[in-house]
């Protein structure tokens, strides 16, 4: 009976996300920029030689955001809000709302990584706080739980461990 | 050994040759058509292999990327599956691996004729924990007012992923107690292909990517590497018989080539050998070895021929008077006597003696005594002359056969004999009564009306012409006694 109520909901989900495909599913943090810097990374740009041990995660990142600034690359920054700042530091377990937000300096993207029930959702916006998630496939929210929440080793709770700056670290 | 060295002996070349041969040839076409079959299957099976691998290629860096970071959801998502299912033959796919961050084992696998995917590697505190979070999930919604839409829709979407996992999860630990995949993983020996003929299955493993190592487990239906190993076993087959049947009429024909002119060689020489004539032995025509053995063998039956002719003649002739020997006597006295008699003409069978020989010896000497044999030899051999032919048998006994038309010439030539000796008047004191050397003889005539074994007649003839010699002696010597058969 249990297992024919969790089926009829997720044809009720599906059916829902249909009608809502690529729409973000994190909400838009408007305070943002008051949030302090945890970390400075790179969208590494489309003709980027990575070192051959480089982890077939990075390779897919890096192959997923190419894109970016036409493919030059931009600068990306980590902020996490204030009350969160310790519970990143141990990658979680987060508390439900905003987790953090990664923005593509350049290219003006912010990704958003908000918790609900202990788990991750995602949403892609412009500095205008506007809906951008559908503009490339990769800025869709399921494109990012893809990444974010099914690579179980490297992505705990939602965030991930291997940051691509580490590639060039040594 | 000891048996075959036993089982040869008891073979003709003809049988050697043919055995031999058939083993030999039999021996590499069956290593020709082993080496033809390991060669096509291992190219047909290689062909398959390279196929199989080829449709795992474009799969191989998300097979890994997903193994390296436990990431489920690629490996089980739609899109991987039907692509996984599009493989043609594929009736098994294990990938397996241990994670590069966590080294957790991950293992997936993939039964295309079923559709199923699942992994093995669920714990059960993997599912409870899902539960755990589906049912935290359902409770924050059952406490969120219905016109929060915003909230509602974040927890429908993680509601109805929970549950996807959920089903996920329980699907993979019901299927992991699937008993139906019934391949065993190829040997460690085989580390790129196995293919197994009594399941008819291809077992193909490929290496994955990721840092921890990991792997790829393919398993095809070969049954078409089956059929096609049987069709190639038939041909294979059909060939050989052919390729033996033309190889043991070609042995027939080149044993019947080599061992028939041996045994004509064989037969040849079984005959005597003064039969044989040199110029018709069989196979001096042909150029090869054989004809060398024949030619050999044809120079040497001529000589033996020659060397014969010279023995012949030795031993037909009387060394120290050079009549003939009583050995030519017996050669050629029956063919004479058979041909004068059957020709209608009278035959005469004469034994002469000269009279007290010994005495000559003793008182002239033994040299001059065998110069008295020369002379009276070379006397009974003009008397007789072209009628016939004269022997010596040892001694001073002299033999002569002699034809002639009448009794009258035969009893004429007898006499002529004994006076002839006497003609010559060779000083003999030691013979009595008459001084000088002088011959016997006793003489049997045969008429040409006899038709009496040859052989047994010449005997009887010179047992009585012996008896008459003696019945000369007898009557005073310098004597001769002719008398009819």
């Amino acid at each position: 009976m249990k297992r024919m109520t969790h089926w009829a909901m997720a044809m009720f989900a599906l059916l829902l996300s249909a009608q809502t495909v690529a729409d973000s599913l994190a909400s838009y943090p408007k305070d943002w920029p008051n949030w302090p810097v945890v970390k400075e990374s790179v969208n590494l740009p489309a003709d980027v030689v990575l070192p051959p041990d480089t982890s077939l995660f990075i390779q897919e990142s890096v192959k997923s955001y190419s894109w970016i600034n036409n493919g030059q690359g931009s600068p990306l920054t980590i902020r996490v809000p204030p009350n969160k700042v310790e519970q990143y530091k141990t990658h979680g377990p987060y508390t439900d709302g905003f987790t953090a937000v990664a923005v593509s300096e350049v290219e003006g993207i912010i990704w958003v990584t908000e918790h609900v029930g202990g788990e991750a959702i995602y949403g892609s916006y412009n500095r205008k706080g506007e809906d951008i998630s559908a503009t490339h496939p990769s800025l869709e929210p399921e494109f990012c739980a893809g990444c974010h929440t099914r690579y179980k080793d490297i992505c705990v709770n939602g965030t991930c461990t291997e940051p691509v700056l580490k590639v060039y670290g040594d | 050994m000891r048996w075959s060295s036993k089982l040869w002996r008891h073979l003709t070349i003809n049988q050697m040759l043919m055995v031999s041969h058939l083993v030999l040839i039999a021996v590499v076409i069956l290593g020709l058509s082993y080496s033809r079959y390991q060669s096509e299957l291992k190219v047909r099976v290689e062909q398959q292999v390279s196929l199989a691998k080829g449709a795992f290629t474009p799969l191989l860096t998300l097979f890994s990327s997903a193994i390296s970071g436990r990431n489920y959801a690629n490996l089980m998502m739609p899109m991987t599956r039907s692509t996984i299912w599009e493989i043609e033959d594929l009736q098994f796919l294990q990938l397996s691996g241990i994670s590069d961050y966590h080294e957790k084992v991950v293992n997936v696998r993939y039964a295309p004729p079923l559709r199923q995917v699942w992994r093995t590697d669920v714990e059960a505190q993997e599912l409870s924990e899902r539960e755990a979070t589906l049912d935290n999930l359902l409770n924050l919604k059952s406490q969120t007012e219905a016109n929060n839409h915003v909230r509602l829709n974040k927890l429908d979407y993680l509601i109805n992923k929970a549950i996807a996992d959920i089903n996920a999860l329980r699907n993979s630990i019901q299927l992991s107690k699937y008993n139906g995949i019934h391949w065993n993983p190829p040997p460690s020996a085989y580390q790129g292909y196995f293919f197994d003929d009594e399941k008819l299955a291809l077992h193909i493993k490929l290496a994955l990517a990721n840092h921890n190592g990991g792997e790829l487990w393919a398993v095809f239906d070969a049954s078409e590497l089956d059929t096609f190993k049987r069709t190639l076993l038939t041909d294979l087959v059909k060939e050989a018989l052919i390729a033996l049947f033309i190889s043991l009429a070609l042995i027939v024909a080149v044993t019947a080539w080599i061992v028939s002119p041996i045994k004509s060689l064989a037969s040849s020489m079984r005959q005597d050998i003064q039969r044989i004539d040199p110029t018709k032995v069989p196979e001096t025509q042909r150029s090869d070895e054989i004809g060398e053995l024949a030619r050999s063998y044809s120079a040497m039956v001529t000589q033996i021929h020659q060397q014969m002719n010279v023995l012949q003649k030795l031993s037909d002739t009387d060394p120290l008077t050079a009549l003939g020997s009583r050995h030519k006597y017996n050669r050629v006295a029956e063919a004479f006597t058979a041909q004068a008699l059957s020709s209608g003409q009278h035959v005469v069978v004469i034994i002469a003696d000269i009279d007290n020989f010994k005495s000559y010896n003793d008182c002239y000497g033994h040299t001059q005594g065998d110069n008295v044999l020369c002379q009276i030899a070379t006397i009974i051999d003009q008397v007789v002359g072209r009628s016939g032919e004269a022997f010596r048998f040892g001694g001073e006994e002299f033999v002569v056969i002699a034809k002639a038309q009448t009794p009258k010439q035969l009893e004429q030539l007898t006499t002529e004999l004994n006076q002839a000796v006497s003609r010559t008047r060779i000083e003999h004191t030691a013979n009595p009564s008459k001084g000088i050397v002088t011959l016997s003889a006793g003489a049997v005539i045969v008429p040409p009306s006899i038709s009496n074994n040859i052989k047994q007649l010449l005997e009887v003839c010179l047992d009585r012409a012996d008896k008459q010699l003696y019945q000369c002696k007898h009557n005073g010597r310098d004597h001769v006694i002719v008398e009819p058969y």
